[in-house]
C-alpha cells in the first residue's frame, strides 16, 4: 500500500480529501500530515480531513491538526474536518483546541457544501 | 501446574484443553485471570497499538462505555508517549504498566525509569492536559527511579 492510498487521499479539482483511518498516535501522525500535506498545490483552494473512520487521536493527531491548519492558513488555504457527530473523538479534540479553531462538520456531504 | 488450579478455582471445575488455551489467549492479551494489566513495553511508538488492544480488552470487559474506553486510552497512551519521548536517550529503556478495576474505579500506572525532562516545542504541554481533563485524578511522581503516571477514573456506568 502507498503511503497516499494509507492516508486516504483523494484529489477533486482544486480540492484535497483525506480519509484517516484507524488510529493516529506519535507513530503515524507526522506521516499522515506530511502526505497530505505533500499533495497540496499553491493553487488549491483547501483540505478536508475525514475522521469518521479514525477509532483513536491523541495529543500527536491533533498536534498534526494544528500544525496542516497554520501552514494552510499562512497560504490562504482552509482546513475542514470531518467528525461524526456522535464520535468518542470529539472530546479529546475540544479539550485540544481543534473544535475552536478548525471548521468541524458531521459529514463529508455538510463538509462539501462549506467549501465556497 | 499452578496456573491450571488456578483456572480450576476460578471455574470450580476440572481444568481441559479448551481452558488451558484460554489462558494463553488471556496472557497473549496481557489481561490476567484476575482482569488485570501488568505489561512492560519497549519505549518504542510501534508498542502503542498492541497497547491499546490489550486496554481495548481489558475495558470492553469491566463494563466501559466507548466514550470511557476512548478517554482512558488517550490518558495512558499520553503517558506511555511521554515516556517514549522524554525519558530516554535514543538507546531507549522500557515501560511498566499496571492496571487494576478497584470496586468502581480504573486505577493505571505507566512508569518509566528514565530521567525527567519538560515538555519543550509547542504543545507540548497538551498531552498533560489530556490526562487531566479525561481522568477523575492524575498523580506525576518523579524521583531519582523514574518518573510514575498514576491514573484513576470512575466507571461512569456500572453494570
Amino acid at each position: 500500500m502507498s503511503g497516499e492510498e494509507a492516508a486516504g487521499i483523494q484529489r477533486d479539482g482544486n480540492w484535497v480529501n483525506a480519509a484517516w483511518s484507524g488510529d493516529i498516535d506519535i507513530s503515524n501522525a507526522t506521516g499522515l500530515e506530511q502526505a497530505a500535506l505533500g499533495e497540496m498545490f499553491n493553487s488549491d483552494n483547501g483540505l478536508t480531513i475525514d475522521l469518521g473512520l479514525v477509532t483513536y487521536i491523541d495529543s500527536a493527531g491533533i498536534r498534526s491538526l494544528l500544525n496542516i491548519r497554520r501552514l494552510l492558513e499562512d497560504r490562504q488555504q482552509r482546513l475542514l474536518l470531518v467528525v461524526p457527530s456522535d464520535s468518542v473523538l470529539r472530546k479529546a479534540l475540544e479539550i485540544g483546541g481543534v473544535i475552536a479553531v478548525i471548521s468541524v462538520y458531521s459529514s463529508m456531504e455538510s463538509a462539501g457544501n462549506h467549501r465556497a | 501446574s499452578l496456573d491450571a488450579l488456578r483456572l480450576d478455582l476460578f471455574n470450580g471445575r476440572t481444568p481441559v484443553l479448551a481452558d488451558d488455551l484460554a489462558i494463553l489467549a488471556l496472557r497473549l492479551a496481557g489481561v490476567d485471570l484476575m482482569g488485570e494489566i501488568h505489561v512492560t513495553i519497549s519505549a518504542d511508538p510501534r508498542e502503542l497499538g498492541p497497547l491499546r488492544r490489550t486496554f481495548r480488552r481489558w475495558l470492553a470487559g469491566s463494563g466501559a462505555d466507548p466514550q470511557q474506553t476512548q478517554d482512558v486510552l488517550v490518558a495512558v497512551g499520553e503517558a506511555a508517549s511521554n515516556s517514549i519521548e522524554h525519558a530516554y536517550g535514543p538507546g531507549g529503556g522500557s515501560i511498566r504498566i499496571d492496571a487494576v478495576r478497584r470496586d468502581v474505579t480504573f486505577e493505571i500506572t505507566v512508569c518509566d525509569r528514565g530521567s525527567w525532562r519538560e515538555p519543550r516545542g509547542t504543545n507540548r504541554g497538551l498531552g498533560r492536559s489530556l490526562m487531566r481533563k479525561l481522568m477523575d485524578e492524575v498523580e506525576i511522581v518523579t524521583d531519582e527511579q523514574g518518573t510514575c503516571v498514576t491514573l484513576r477514573t470512575r466507571l461512569r456506568f456500572p453494570t
